[in-house]
């Protein structure tokens, strides 16, 4: 744990800002000198894993990590300014700092995907969580099999890591494919919503799958990749809750008997199903 | 809390004037709670108190569960200046308590917020006030009309799981020790006690007043668990439920609560944590306005399967203790007894 | 560590429900409810059980602020009252003191309501005293004096629940007063036949027996043509009708062209409903009505009363248990103010100013010459300010800046005054016009007694010191007072309630030692009478029951091609009136934070908007952009939005079109247009 107290923050501080869009920055973040939490540093933490970050005054919110565990001294959080404190985080600068609790959350099993062939299927800002495991495979390359990231966006001012998912694209091993909702005038990539891009994946069955994004999107591509021929237990997301503690006491992320902060937020179709969880 | 094993103690009783004299030397060297009746209005809640003359012993349970002492309706849980995390400060608050009055359904929630507040991660809030206080909890001789214990399993008698327990049997009360921190302090007041006849749990049972259960709770978890329940049973709930909160609030084993910065009036910034319950759409939704819950429908199952099913399941406890406080406050008239009886019998 | 249940009465709405606040340390924490309290009975509405949290915010007003150099300034008591008092002095000395005004405040204790008029009549010298029941219930008190001889709730709140038939109209008690609408469920879950009148499907509609959901400001039409139905089926009371009432003709022949085919079109509802509605009102009874604002805020509100009461004395409802005509007052002591007279026509007790038996007595009784004449209204306040003949007003706990319908003539009115002093414990958009703001105590910090809407009187107790350098209300009041010559005299509330009783007939027995436990319903007329449940018992207030026949007349503005819609405004479950301790709630502002209108779904289609989409709504007076709510709640060809944020104040757009009788706006009916933001 990056907090000694379970309710507690660290200090921690922006060493980098970036916009990322219109409404989304990209935050570096390390820990304040001197303040050493439980000595835990900023590597310490599995790709789906989510901190609790606290603008003091403001409040604080959940924002899971997008960076990997490989990446040293620092991890980042991708965040989209949509209330009050995400509205306090998009207002702070380099040097200011932010309160963190965590990691929290069960994280993607990195291990049980060894060997796999894995297709992320992301929306919107839904690609910032499973950046985390897409980093962290491409940093142990040898340890899985084909990578196809399929992403959509809205509109193409909605991309988020355009640059990146380039750069992934340029790996032999690696299929990106981008796609936006409807034609726009700049845009000569493919447009349709992301389930559209599925028919471009070969044996597909063989994957095991990644999604996230908006949650009609999580619908819509679940419901194509069980059709496609993709097990219940290969289809893999992560959710987004109101949440308060992030430690399974507040009660706000409890559906289905779970606590999405504790039991997940990463879970399998077959578990959300058993969970009765609305998709 | 409290090692869940029949300590052995010679039998013991004590006399409700010895009581008494007992509450008072207590109030005199300890914080001690109690039932207190209201002198405006005339309710019972529990409030700190100095003399046994103080204390209220006519009622059948108080307005408020005694969590209050435990997961107060608002809490500091550090205070901060200009967003600095250096300057967060924790107060140790916990203060050492002895609690009596508390009836044996309020024991059995307490027992079950033991566990989850301590499960997977320690909140250090709850626990700190909870290991430094001791109760002594009164069984009851009679079901009252909005109770249930009997049939939710947990009362009027509890045969494990609690401190010090008075089961008033005749003119005096037959003493039980339950745990460690009940044996220390029956040991601290061993004047005030005397020896007892042996306690017959079946005997007492036997005379305990409107003690038939009220529904067959294995079922309704099976109804639940099966989805056997019909849509109207939740609509017509989603359709008086008006949002007021109180039958959470008031619920001995209910522990959501939601966390805000605020400063207060004399210009302290503090993050505070206050009782939050589900029976609120703002509960789940999402600052973009996403909710996974859909409809109240929804909103208004979520008591039932939390409780009757889901904390049985995580605890072995009846997430529902049966004092009946809910049914008490609701301004569109949804009684939660009734509402179980009618998934027992397949509404 | 300790931790004390005090027990007191809500601050929000007129149900006047009971609860303890919890008091840790010195601080509130939590509010428990009362089991045995007469009227909250064990439940409470969310807005009470927070009711903790909206007082005590960080930014409350801890000190004195006078304006200097268009900026506020903190200062001490003395120097704030001492400039009150000269500057108010040179007013009166200059323009005399009918260019002064005082209004009180229907969120503040009877005692300081009464000492707010006092300070208007013995020592400003004008009956220029009025408060917020301008905006609401004062219809209910001109219609019903004129109807029954008293204004006030005629029955309790407890006898709801024991109807046959409770008939609402303009009254969305589910939301606006849940305690109340808890027996109007309970009649419901006892057998009892429920008929709701509103433009909306509001929750009460949605458990009714017969929903008419009509036009707003087409109500004397709707109920003339239920008196049509009535009287044409032969099922008036004709005993009670015969004996206790007189005017029957004259209704008889006004009513008598309203028919089911006549009235239809008029509201907007089919004849059928009207018709099964009208025989279900008549034949079921006890039958009581409860009305709120849709019935008052209307060019014709007093009207409408009497409409109502017309309605109710026809089927011989009025003077039975569990029958009756129910206004639900909106505040939690805009009856109380009322009753201490905080109005220019009456004296405390509701005693007529322009009497000279009674202008005499309290001459008497206050040692000091006071007016004959009649002072104004809050709403001819405003706009004699704005004409340049109101000089000063001194605003208690009041934010017409946001509760007064177009905002933008009280802004000229109140820019256009020599001197403005407002009491607060938040800042509001009327206090920042201010040039003192004085820091008043809230319902925690002091000790006094609210009326409710069944006339009962009930204790508030302090539970925490006041915040900062607050004080009292009625404490600052009465250092005005003593620093303009004239000194008030009291330790504390209870001798005010004393002296409220030697004046007042009606509180005659009210003094705060009896009301201590479950309070005392006036009329209460020594300290022995036990105070009255319901009124009109045997006869009417007046003797006979005046039936008054009345035609329909349309709102002040109707749609036509341009502001094609009827905009109405009015209350939410989760928020109170101006925001100003509701938005302060975590759990009050997480339920809805921001200001929306409610449209039709088959508007909204039309119009291209969807639920959620910013659009823009215009009225001749103004223009907010806000988000739209979709659904199939609000009547077709009528829009709705609450005035609760006072970033978005409804009343920007809102016609200040007065009742002539009663001064009260019409929120509920003006002309809107809507279009969607791309």
């Amino acid at each position: 744990m990056f907090n000694s107290k379970l309710y507690i923050p660290r200090a921690a501080v922006i060493s980098d800002v970036e916009e990322l869009t219109y409404d989304t920055k990209l935050f570096k973040v390390r820990f304040k000198e001197g303040h050493k939490g439980n000595g835990s540093s900023e590597n310490d933490y599995k790709p789906g894993q989510f901190v609790q970050v606290s603008v003091l005054g403001a409040g604080e919110v959940p924002i899971s990590v997008c960076s990997s565990p490989t990446e040293d001294d620092y991890f980042e959080l991708c965040v989209r300014k949509i209330g009050l404190v995400t509205g306090a985080m998009h207002s702070l600068k380099e040097g200011e700092e932010f309160g963190i609790r965590g990691p929290y959350g069960n994280g993607f099993s990195m291990e049980q995907v060894k060997g796999q062939d894995l297709l992320f299927v992301a929306g919107g800002i839904g690609l910032a969580p499973l950046r985390s495991v897409i980093k962290y495979v491409l940093d142990n390359r040898d340890d899985y099999g084909r990578v196809t990231i399929l992403y959509g966006a809205r509109t193409k001012e909605d991309i988020v890591f355009v640059e990146e998912m380039h750069q992934w694209g340029k790996e032999d091993s690696i299929k990106v494919l981008m796609t936006i909702d409807r034609p726009q005038e700049g845009w000569d990539g493919h447009v349709g919503v992301v389930t559209t891009l599925l028919r471009e994946v070969r044996q597909p069955t063989k994957y095991k799958a990644l999604v996230c994004g908006p949650a009609i999107m999580i619908h819509f591509a679940i419901k194509e990749l069980l059709d496609l021929g993709l097990k219940e237990k290969d289809i893999i997301t992560t959710l987004e809750r109101h949440m308060k503690c992030g430690v399974g006491k507040c009660g706000h992320c409890y559906i289905g008997g779970k606590y999405v902060c504790t039991d997940g937020p990463v879970f399998t179709y077959a578990q959300l199903n058993a969970m009765n969880v609305p998709l | 809390m409290g090692v869940k094993q029949k300590i052995k103690v010679k039998n013991a009783s004590i006399t409700r004037a010895n009581l008494l004299k007992l509450l008072t030397q207590i109030g005199k060297e300890k914080l001690l709670v109690a039932p207190v009746r209201n002198e405006v209005f005339g309710d019972v809640d529990f409030a700190f108190v100095r003399t046994g003359e103080q204390i209220c012993f006519d009622y059948d349970n108080t307005v408020s569960s005694p969590k209050e002492f435990f997961f107060p309706n608002c809490e500091c849980m550090f205070t901060f200046e200009r967003a600095a995390n250096e300057s967060i400060r924790t107060e140790d608050s916990a203060e050492a308590m002895v609690l009596f009055g508390i009836r044996s359904c309020d024991v059995k929630a307490i027992d079950l917020l033991d566990n989850f507040y301590e499960r997977d991660f320690q909140d250090n809030y709850y626990l700190d006030k909870r290991r430094k206080s001791v109760i002594i909890s009164v069984a009851c001789s009679e079901l009252y009309e909005q109770c249930f214990c009997t049939s939710t399993r947990t009362g009027p008698l509890l045969e494990e799981g609690f401190d010090i327990q008075l089961v008033p049997v005749d003119k005096f009360y037959s003493v039980q020790i339950g745990s460690e921190k009940g044996l220390e302090l029956f040991e601290e007041y061993k004047g005030f006690f005397a020896d007892g006849k042996k306690f017959n749990v079946k005997e007492f049972m036997a005379k305990v007043k409107n003690a038939e259960p009220k529904f067959d709770l294995d079922n309704v978890y099976k109804k639940l668990r099966n989805e056997q329940v019909g849509d109207f049973l939740w609509d017509d709930i989603a359709g008086r439920c008006q949002s007021c909160g109180l039958c959470l609030f008031l619920c001995p084993t209910c522990s959501c609560f939601s966390v805000t910065d605020k400063t207060t009036a004399a210009g302290l910034q503090r993050r505070v944590r206050q009782w939050d319950a589900c029976y609120f759409r703002g509960f789940t939704r999402m600052a973009g306005g996403n909710d996974a819950v859909r409809n109240n429908q929804e909103m208004v199952q979520r008591k039932y399967q939390h409780k009757l099913l889901q904390q049985v399941d995580e605890f072995g406890i009846c997430g529902c203790v049966g004092c009946g406080r809910c049914n008490l406050v609701c301004v569109g008239n949804v009684n939660w007894l009734e509402n179980i009886k009618k998934i027992d019998k397949g509404a | 560590m300790k931790l004390e249940y005090v027990p007191t009465t809500c601050p929000y709405c007129g149900t006047g429900c009971g609860f303890y606040l919890k008091v840790r340390n010195g601080e509130l924490v939590g509010v428990a409810p009362s089991r045995t309290h007469p009227v909250s009975q064990g439940t409470l509405c969310i807005k009470g059980v927070t009711a903790w949290e909206g007082v005590i915010n960080g930014d409350r007003i801890k000190e004195p602020l006078v304006k200097k150099n268009g900026k506020f300034v903190k200062v001490g008591w003395d120097e704030a009252l001492d400039l009150v008092a000269k500057r108010f002095g040179e007013l009166k000395e200059k323009y005399g003191p009918d260019s002064l005004g005082v209004w009180g405040s229907a969120r503040c204790t009877n005692e300081l309501n009464y000492l707010a008029q006092k300070l208007s009549r013995a020592v400003f010298g004008t009956n220029n005293v009025d408060h917020c029941a301008r905006t609401c219930h004062s219809p209910t008190v001109a219609g019903l004096v004129r109807a029954f001889g008293s204004g006030a709730m005629t029955n309790s709140i407890d006898e709801i629940k024991d109807a046959a038939c409770v008939f609402s109209i303009g009254s969305n008690v589910c939301e606006a007063h849940p305690v109340i609408g808890w027996r109007v469920r309970t009649a419901k879950d006892k057998g009892a036949k429920i008929i709701v009148c509103d433009p909306r499907k509001i929750d009460m509609a949605k458990f009714a027996d017969i929903h008419i959901q009509h036009y707003p400001g087409t109500d004397i039409a709707l109920l003339n043509c239920l008196m049509n139905v009535i009287i044409s089926e032969g099922l008036e009371d004709k005993k009670y009708v015969k004996n206790r009432t007189e005017g029957f003709e004259e209704l008889k022949k006004v009513v008598a062209k309203y028919t089911p085919q006549y009235t239809a079109p008029i509201v907007g509802v089919d004849a059928a409903a009207i018709v099964e509605a009208a025989r279900i009102y008549a034949t079921t009874k006890p039958a009581s009505i409860i009305y709120t604002l849709g019935i008052t805020e209307h060019t014709v509100g007093t009207e409408n009363v009497m409409s109502v009461a017309n309605l109710a004395m026809l089927t011989g409802n009025v003077g039975v248990e569990s029958g009756g005509v129910n206004p639900l007052r909106g505040q939690n002591n805009v009856q109380g103010a009322c009753d201490m007279a905080a109005l220019p026509n009456f004296y405390p007790g509701y005693q007529k100013v322009d009497v000279p038996a009674v202008q005499q007595k309290f001459e008497k009784a206050w040692g000091t010459k006071l007016s004959p004449k009649p002072g104004l209204t809050i709403t001819d306040q405003l706009i004699q300010a704005r004409e340049g003949n109101i000089r000063a007003l001194y605003i208690i706990g009041e934010d017409p800046m946001t509760s007064d319908p177009n905002i933008t003539h009280v802004r000229q009115a109140l820019e256009k005054l020599k001197f403005l002093v407002v009491h607060e414990i938040y800042m509001s958009p009327t206090a920042e016009m201010a040039d003192v703001v004085l820091p008043g105590a809230s319902f925690a910090e002091k000790t006094g007694t609210f009326t409710n809407s069944e006339r009962r009187v009930q204790l508030i107790n302090k539970a925490i010191e006041p915040i900062g350098n607050s004080r009292p209300d009625w404490k600052i009041v009465c250092e005005v007072a003593d620093r303009m010559g004239y000194p008030f005299n009291y330790t504390n509330t209870s001798e005010v309630m004393d002296e409220v009783a030697a004046v007042a007939p009606i509180y005659g027995g009210i003094n705060h030692e009896r009301i201590r436990k479950v309070g005392l319903q006036w009329p209460c007329l020594d300290n022995e009478h036990p105070g009255t449940r319901y009124l009109h018992k045997g006869k009417f207030a007046r003797g006979l029951g005046k039936f008054h026949g009345i035609e329909h007349k349309p709102p002040a503005e109707v749609p036509d091609e341009e502001y094609n819609f009827i905009l109405s405004t009015g209350r939410m479950r989760f928020h109170y009136n101006t925001g100003s301790m509701s938005r302060r709630t975590h759990l009050l502002d997480r339920e809805y934070p921001f200001m929306f209108v409610e449209v039709n779904d088959k508007d909204a289609e039309g119009l291209e908007i969807r639920d959620m989409d910013d659009c823009r709504i215009s009225t001749r007076r103004g223009q907010l952009m806000v988000k739209a709510r979709v659904s199939d709640r609000v009547k077709q060809g009528v829009l709705w939005m609450p005035f609760h944020y006072v970033e978005a104040p409804a009343n920007l757009l809102t016609n200040d079109a007065f009742c002539p009788i009663a001064r009260t706006g019409e929120y509920k009916a003006c002309a809107a247009k809507l279009e969607p933001l791309v």
